[in-house]
């Protein structure tokens, strides 16, 4: 992980730098559909490596290309233009059931007149493995997702959380050396959403498959990825891990998909090009990393847990309202000319001073904890 | 026990408006299935009266008719009739013949209808029903007027120098399956349209993806899945192409005769004979209720599933 962690920072804006084996080489995909009058973008030249060993998620918002990519990987769409290798080899040529990839449908497509045992084995039957071999593979996959009990079911009589473990188990039997899952845990309960997301990510880690994740859900993406490729429009937005991605958004759509953020305008006073002298509302002025390239005002992020509310703060406050949210409360908060911010505080503290509506208080941050984001 | 819950109470005082409301059921059942079955099952073994008609006496000449050349109540021992057998025979695989066509161009057809967009699927259903708005003999009478020997099919074919002579197509079996088909294909259409449109198209790339080839997806996911319109659409031109006189009567001409122009020509025919049609429509109908009931024993396996 650690090491991961360093090769990621190179990361920018899609362009991968690094040394570790490449699984997945997208290089300028263009997607679109239809033509003339009609023709809508899904994917505006994608560039980005998914590295052998990886859980890679794709996370964006309905509509942003993140399954139009994953199919065309699978190969159930074409590209438009660009070239989608597998370990190095175009995959272009090679027809859907001819690539060592498998994928869990969103809906799972079980097929409904086999027992699970038999969606189970589907893959390798179709391999032309021996019946030994396809009856060892299975056992093995059932009891990796614990569904020994189940084989002989139909899908119809399983719950939505063990229909989830057959797609994972029938994907997991030809033992691919890419595993797509396309919003495999929407269709599931929350508390079943949050086991999964452990199994998950420890059944990645046990089979040593590659993983290619798509989600709208930036939590699950958070919780589990590796690395994250956030996707908006049709565009990738930033790679990086989830620390990278939650810490330092590249792009004010970054930092607004990804966690909550108080997004304010500023303007730029001086400084230099990667530590600019930014002054907010109030007329306060301080220095802070982040690339303003030459521009007089800028988009600043600050994570609501990265500011403190207190009685003697440095930029003076009115406290418009509190939202109560268990493990800490959020305060909405006007300054002195109007800006608003969102405050987060973490409830049961000792020193639990408590604020209500129409108070005057005041919030302090440190500069480092506020990003210069690119518009 | 049940009387004491205050619901069953309420539906016990119901009960006689329940029998009320159940009555035309019953009676449409009654008049128009039960009591012409009963009707033909009493008739088939009555005696044959001279003018059509019969006679009040109970007999079994009918069915020994049917079946045995000589009788069972002459002196030599019983020897079987091949000649209505051959009939039924000739029925059978006409029938079977014209649903395997059916189902060879119907499937294809419905899977066409049913990947369109769906503004553009109801044309295509309203295409395939067309036929059906003119009356089955008027189109049995065209087809004959069309493949006859001077008919424009065979005109055409000279014309393009593809035939010397007239192809004789009329009064043939090919004749009377060319009728069936085209006169019942619309009953395979429909019912597999219906599977089709309900199948789920993510099973085929889920196929594909577990490396399975277009013909084995075909044949292990997708036919399997839509089975039961398959079977349904097979009975619905199986069993009216086992009964069918039309045809038969107008394209194949009295050497190709199918179980429904025998019966016919008992009741309104030269024959004249009723308990003998009778008999021959009571063997008919137990024919298509074994294959029916084979049809509800695989449905209620499958439903077991």
């Amino acid at each position: 992980m650690q090491l991961r962690h360093r090769l990621s920072n190179t990361d920018r804006g899609g362009i991968t730098v690094t040394s570790s084996t490449k699984a997945v080489e997208i290089v300028g995909v263009h997607k679109h559909f239809g033509a003339g009058a009609h023709k809508a973008v899904a994917l505006d030249n994608i560039n980005l490596d998914v590295r052998d060993n990886e859980f890679f998620t794709l996370l964006g918002p309905s509509g942003c290309g993140k399954t139009t990519l994953l199919r065309i990987i699978a190969g159930f769409e074409s590209v438009s233009d660009g070239d989608v290798l597998l370990y190095g080899k175009r995959l272009a040529e090679l027809a859907p059931n001819k690539r060592p990839i498998n994928t869990v449908f969103q809906n799972y497509a079980l097929f409904p007149h086999f027992s699970v045992a038999e969606n189970v084995g589907f893959g390798l039957r179709m391999l032309g493995k021996s019946k030994s071999e396809i009856d060892d593979r299975v056992k093995e996959m059932l009891r990796l997702t614990q569904l020994q009990a189940m084989a002989e079911r139909k899908p119809s009589q399983l719950s939505g959380g063990q229909q989830q473990r057959v797609a994972l188990a029938r994907a997991l039997a030809p033992a691919p050396k890419l595993l797509l899952l396309d919003e495999p845990l929407s269709a599931l309960d929350l508390k079943l959403r949050h086991q999964m997301r452990i199994e998950l990510k420890q059944i990645q880690q046990e089979t040593g498959i590659t993983f290619v994740f798509v989600t709208h859900d930036q939590d699950e993406a958070l919780s589990m990825s590796d690395r994250i490729a956030v996707m908006s429009a049709g565009k990738l937005q930033q790679v990086g891990t989830a620390e990278e991605i939650y810490e330092a958004p590249r792009n004010r759509f970054v930092a607004d998909f990804i966690g909550e953020t108080n997004l304010i305008d500023a303007d730029i006073v001086g400084g230099t090009e990667t530590h600019p002298r930014v002054r907010i509302a109030g007329g306060i002025e301080m220095d802070v990393a982040g690339v303003a390239g030459g521009a007089r005002s800028a988009c600043i992020s600050i994570r609501p847990e990265r500011i403190t509310l207190s009685h003697d703060g440095r930029l003076p406050c009115v406290v418009d309202k509190l939202v109560y949210l268990g493990t800490d409360t959020h305060y909405h908060v006007r300054l002195g000319d109007g800006t608003p911010m969102i405050v987060r505080r973490q409830n049961g503290g000792s020193d639990a001073t408590a604020f209500r509506p129409g108070d005057t208080a005041g919030v302090t941050f440190d500069p480092a904890a506020i990003k210069v984001l690119a518009s | 026990m049940a009387g004491q819950l205050p619901s069953n109470d309420d539906s016990a005082a119901f009960a006689p408006a329940r029998v009320w409301l159940m009555l035309p059921t019953w009676a449409l059942i009654g008049f128009f299935l039960l009591l012409p079955v009963l009707l033909m099952l009493v008739y088939s073994f009555l005696t044959k009266e001279f003018r059509g008609g019969v006679i009040w006496e109970f007999s079994l000449e009918s069915y020994d008719r049917f079946f045995l050349d000589r009788g069972l109540f002459g002196d030599e021992p019983p020897k079987i009739e091949w000649t209505y057998i051959g009939i039924f025979w000739r029925s059978a695989w006409q029938a079977g013949l014209a649903t395997l066509l059916c189902l060879l161009v119907g499937f294809p057809t419905a899977w066409f209808i049913a990947t369109r967009p769906p503004q553009t699927r109801s044309i295509w259903l309203f295409l395939v029903t067309i036929p059906y708005w003119v009356n089955l003999l008027i189109r049995t009478v065209s087809m004959k007027f069309l493949i006859r020997d001077n008919g424009p099919v065979n005109e055409l074919l000279m014309a393009l120098g593809v035939l010397d002579a007239p192809f004789t197509m009329i009064n043939t079996n090919f004749a009377v399956q060319l009728g069936l088909f085209y006169s019942y294909l619309p009953f395979m259409v429909l019912p597999i349209y219906a599977a089709v449109e309900r199948y789920n198209f993510a099973l085929t790339e889920a196929a594909a993806d577990l490396y399975a080839t277009r013909w084995v997806t075909l044949w292990l996911i997708v036919i399997p899945v839509v089975r039961p319109g398959i079977i349904a659409g097979s009975i619905l031109v199986f069993v009216p192409s086992l009964g069918a006189f039309l045809a038969p009567d107008l394209l194949g001409g009295a050497k190709n005769w199918m179980i429904g122009s025998l019966i016919e020509d008992q009741f309104k025919g030269a024959a004249g004979n009723w308990p003998f049609g009778a008999a021959v429509a009571m063997v008919l109908l137990s024919v298509v209720l074994v294959v029916l009931f084979i049809y509800a024993r695989s449905q209620t396996r499958a439903g077991a599933r």
